[in-house]
């Protein structure tokens, strides 16, 4: 490699690596908390008994480690640029000794699209890469003919290793010898019938689930869904690369210098444009977002969350509940409710329907308001669907447990996270708790959810937040986090009827002082009528003023089209606006 | 019976001593007995017992602890056992399979995999008298849903769509003959609770028992077993076939008064050269009188003992702290003392082996939310053995497995279909 390929090479891994930092930081963190990866000799061993299992865990060993700030992305910048390099390597033995930039670029490209595609397993990368690793020492280091031997007794190794992309060694290690003579051809139809019975018979014994999943990249995805694609376009290119490349001609001629360059300036910019488009087209900038405020709430930095969110018009009911928690955690809920955007009731919890991905948010505000039996649930179901388990959730059963007094069980899920690198300080420090009543009373959250409980007995859990909330609220006036939900719940589900019931309720055992103004505006509606009534129920003078003021506007712009943003410049953080207009 | 010795990883010695000969073990944290060896041990000290003793080294200084004692029965136990595994709880579950366990040794195959299925449901697998030739499960959604049927080398789906039931079919049992299968057909639902220990509660709002023809593919039942104003479930043929145990209590709103439905155990005779059935039901335990709630009914194969699960209420004793394993002897109807049996957690579903002497059953007792298999022995004097833990090849597989057992079933030999035979038989 001379001076020239090495910084290419370091210029194409820190573009990589910049790009991925910048644009797909969050996304790494968010993998890292649905897999778990286990320090134990039986985690080891239980992994590769079956086809594909040691690649996995090669990538589970990884990604525990995308948990620290920079490492996803310089991990996977390190096996796209090698997946570039042999690529490369590959390509240029086809092209007898002629690089093409394009064709080695294009590989490395689709496969760095895919690390946004949270639904593809990263041991999909590291299989490509023991794939064409395994072509490269076949076809650049040994070239003579024990290459075929070698090749042979080499698929049911990969196969074992890393899965269905023996097939694809296979197929390329065919079609890189198809200009051999027929002896050699004949033997490399052998290695491709290996390969495929190999794949057929795994799953016959059950070894595999599926024939897709046996002689595709299906098992690098989501099992439950088809991929996307991309996924079989990153499979397809390299074969696709194979069989074209000796008929495109001569690119890299040094005596023709002008026209190298111009040739190579077309290369970069047709990859730059088609990076633009694939990132259009496959990154999902929404589901980044998501991502970036799901970090934020797992490392409970709110203020970030109430940052992004602020002065902006959000209608992503997902970002709304993360808005919506922050604002709580921070005692904002109610006094900074309509200064944000809301969305109904469904923007403090979506309804869950699959609960998968969205169980650690769900799980964190049951936790929050003191369902601690959903969040529970939320939480074990979470873990079930993640890839061999979840650190973050299995910390939350151990907190819920914990609180339940359910020790056996906190300390056997303890034992699991004390065998992870990542998580095992934390476990270790949980183990105080068990069996101990007096120390987990006298711990500031544990004690404090466990005082929050409903009653022991046969009360059944609410689905609806509102209801549980109050059902919360009402058991312990202390509980802050559920009476936030509650009041929200009713501001948000325009029950203006049910807060007024609520507030003499509250107000009736002295649980509460001088009324937020949202609570005062949601009042002078409820008793818009009865002016005689607004001071005995705590209304301001000012609100007073303003609920005129907003009644006089909208009556002067009643028929006028644009009355929505007309009233929303001057009262677009008053309750009145929500319960109007949206 | 591999096992270790907890809060230590000194190094160990572990000497099993038997009428002649003895075994010693060493470790560095826990005891792996060599198979060949302990077989022999329990091949020379059939009907006596093994004496155990546990010596640990820690910071140079030798312990012994006090031994104790395994008493080795005479009468061999089934060689496998057939359970679902399944994460314990709640309304979802991705990856869950039907597995059978040589429990002469350690090895445990799958049956049937929902991943071969797009990770569908299955469940109510059961076997004709411990026969792992005559099988049947359920698959619920996808395009292998069905009851799967394997009879006599052959595989195949029941037609179990008949008018007249409201609800799939579940809760299998077999008739002894191998023709017919009796079923619940149950409206199940579950709630959960927001501070219990019992985290969940499942119950039936309506619950009918009918039999299943398997040549004629016909349903039939009796009004005794489908009353409108009674729940009736888990039905259960004695081993003559001549008799159909089940579950019966009256039937109340649910859930607002679950804690009253309380299940009797009956029976009622059946005619199975003619498909009918008694006129009236014999009340085997009333809840009423005796106070809790029965479920699962199982008599032995050879007649003389019937098992069934206590608690307070409902059946889905599973979620119920306080379900107990009960112990009937039917020629005098007194119950056997099952205190070596039971513990202060759940113990629910059991099954019989062949020879009546065994018994398998699902407990809680290790952490109150992971079921796990213990064995227990019933000698010929209706006296019972302590009941142990099923045995792993590493002591601490239980720590870090996140699944529960399920519907344990003892049966006589190995089931020789796999997955992707069914799959492709049932398509």
């Amino acid at each position: 490699m001379n001076k020239k390929y090495i910084i290419f090479l370091m210029a194409l891994f820190t573009g990589i690596f910049l790009f991925l930092q910048v644009f797909n930081r969050y996304h790494f963190y968010y993998v890292e908390q649905f897999q778990l990866f286990l320090t134990t000799t039986a985690y080891f061993v239980e992994s590769i008994l079956y086809p594909g299992g040691f690649t996995e865990y090669t990538s589970h060993f990884l990604v525990q480690l995308f948990i620290v700030p920079f490492a996803g992305a310089f991990i996977t910048a390190i096996l796209l640029s090698l997946i570039y390099l042999l690529s490369d390597k590959l390509l240029t033995t086809v092209n007898r000794g002629k690089r093409n930039l394009i064709a080695s670029v294009s590989i490395c490209l689709f496969h760095l699209l895919l690390c946004f595609d949270y639904n593809y397993f990263f041991h999909g990368i590291i299989a490509y890469l023991v794939c064409i690793g395994c072509l490269f020492i076949l076809e650049v280091k040994i070239k003579s003919d024990s290459k075929y031997l070698i090749a042979f007794f080499l698929v049911p190794l990969l196969y074992w290793f890393s899965g269905s992309v023996s097939i694809l060694f296979a197929v390329c290690f065919i079609l890189m010898n198809l200009r051999a003579d027929n002896k050699r051809k004949l033997y490399g139809i052998f290695v491709l019938a290996f390969a495929l019975f190999i794949s057929f018979i795994s799953v016959h014994y059950s070894l595999m689930s599926n024939h897709r999943m046996s002689f595709l990249p299906d098992l690098y995805y989501h099992p439950a869904l088809r991929p996307i694609s991309l996924v079989y376009i990153s499979w397809i290119i390299l074969p696709l690369w194979i069989i074209i490349i000796p008929f495109l001609g001569k690119i890299d001629d040094p005596k023709k210098t002008q026209r190298k360059y111009f040739l190579l300036g077309t290369q970069m910019l047709v990859v730059i444009c088609v990076v633009i488009l694939c990132i259009w087209k496959y990154a999902d900038i929404g589901l980044y977002k998501l991502k970036k405020l799901d970090y934020f709430a797992r490392n409970e930095q709110w203020d970030k969350i109430i940052k992004i969110c602020k002065g902006k018009d959000i209608d992503n009911l997902l970002y709304l509940d993360y808005q919506n928690l922050a604002l709580a955690q921070r005692d904002l809920l109610i006094g900074e409710l309509f200064n944000f955007s809301q969305s109904g009731v469904y923007g403090l919890e979506i309804t869950q329907k699959d609960i998968g991905g969205l169980s650690p948010l769900l799980s964190d505000i049951r936790f929050y308001i003191g369902d601690i039996a959903s969040s529970q649930r939320y939480a074990f179901e979470g873990n079930l669907f993640s890839q061999g388990g979840s650190g973050r959730l299995l910390k939350r059963l151990v907190q819920t447990n914990l609180i339940f007094g359910e020790y056996p069980v906190a300390e056997k899920y303890i034992k699991i996270l004390e065998h992870t690198f990542f998580y095992r300080k934390w476990a270790k420090g949980q183990r105080c708790f068990l069996y101990n009543d007096s120390l987990c009373m006298a711990d500031h959250l544990i004690g404090a959810k466990r005082n929050f409980l409903l009653s022991a007995g046969r009360s059944a859990v609410i689905n609806d937040l509102l209801e549980m909330s109050r059902a919360l609220a009402m058991k312990n006036y202390k509980n802050k986090a559920a009476q936030q939900y509650m009041f929200a719940s009713y501001l948000l589900q325009k029950d203006v009827r049910g807060l007024t019931e609520i507030l003499t309720k509250y107000r009736g055992e002295g649980m509460i002082g001088v009324l937020p103004d949202v609570y005062q505006q949601a009042l002078l509606v409820y008793y818009e009528d009865l002016p005689n009534q607004w001071s005995k129920e705590g209304i301001s003078e000012k609100n007073i003023q303003q609920f005129k003021q907003y009644k006089l506007m909208l009556k002067k712009n009643y028929k006028n089209p644009n009355v929505e943003k007309i009233m929303k410049r001057y009262f677009g953080s008053t309750y009145w606006f929500f319960l109007h207009f949206t | 019976m591999n096992f270790c010795c907890r809060g230590t990883q000194s190094r160990g010695i572990l000497l099993l001593e038997g009428r002649q000969d003895s075994i010693k073990v060493s470790s560095s944290g826990k005891f792996s007995i060599p198979r060949r060896k302990w077989q022999k041990l329990l091949e020379e000290n059939k009907g006596g017992e093994i004496k155990l003793t546990v010596f640990t080294k820690n910071g140079g200084v030798w312990k012994k602890y006090k031994p104790f004692f395994i008493v080795i029965a005479p009468e061999p136990i089934d060689p496998y056992i057939a359970y679902r595994l399944i994460e314990p709880g709640y309304s979802a579950w991705d990856k869950m399979g039907i597995y059978q366990r040589d429990i002469e040794g350690y090895h445990e195959s799958p049956v049937y995999e929902n991943r071969v299925s797009n990770f569908n449901c299955v469940n109510c697998h059961s076997f004709c008298m411990q026969d792992p030739g005559q099988m049947l499960f359920h698959v619920r959604g996808g395009p292998n849903a069905g009851t799967i049927l394997i009879k006599d080398g052959k595989t195949g789906k029941l037609n179990t769509k008949a008018d007249t039931v409201h609800s799939p079919l579940v809760y299998p049992s077999w008739h002894p003959s191998g023709k017919y299968v009796a079923f619940s057909v149950n409206k199940t639902r579950q709630v959960f609770y927001a501070n219990n220990r019992d985290r969940v509660e499942v119950f039936d709002s309506r619950s009918d028992v009918v039999i299943y023809d398997i040549r004629k593919h016909e349903v039939f039942t009796t009004p005794l077993l489908s009353s409108e104003n009674a729940f009736e479930t888990f039905p259960s043929f004695s081993p003559d076939g001549k008799i159909l145990y089940y579950c019966s209590a009256k039937a109340l709103t649910v859930p607002e008064k679950i804690d009253s439905v309380k299940y009797n155990l009956c029976s009622v005779s059946f005619d199975p050269e003619r498909r009918t059935f008694g006129e009236k039901a014999d009340t085997i335990y009333h809840a009423k009188i005796s106070g809790g709630s029965a479920a699962f009914p199982r008599v032995s194969p050879d007649g003389e003992y019937l098992l069934f699960t206590l608690s307070e209420f409902g059946n889905f004793h599973i979620w119920h702290k306080d379900a107990d394993l009960y112990l009937m002897d039917l020629k005098t109807g007194k119950y056997v003392d099952m205190q070596s049996v039971n513990s202060n957690d759940v113990e629910s579903y059991h099954s019989w082996s062949s020879n009546s002497r065994w018994f398998v059953f699902g407990s809680r007792r290790l952490d109150g939310l992971y079921t796990r298999l213990y064995i227990a022995y019933l000698d010929s004097k209706g006296k019972t053995g302590k009941a142990f833990l099923l045995p792993q090849k590493d002591p601490e597989y239980y720590d870090r497995l996140m699944k529960s057992y399920n519907i344990p079933e003892m049966i006589k030999g190995k089931v020789e279909i796999n997955s992707y035979d069914i799959v492709n038989h049932t398509r």
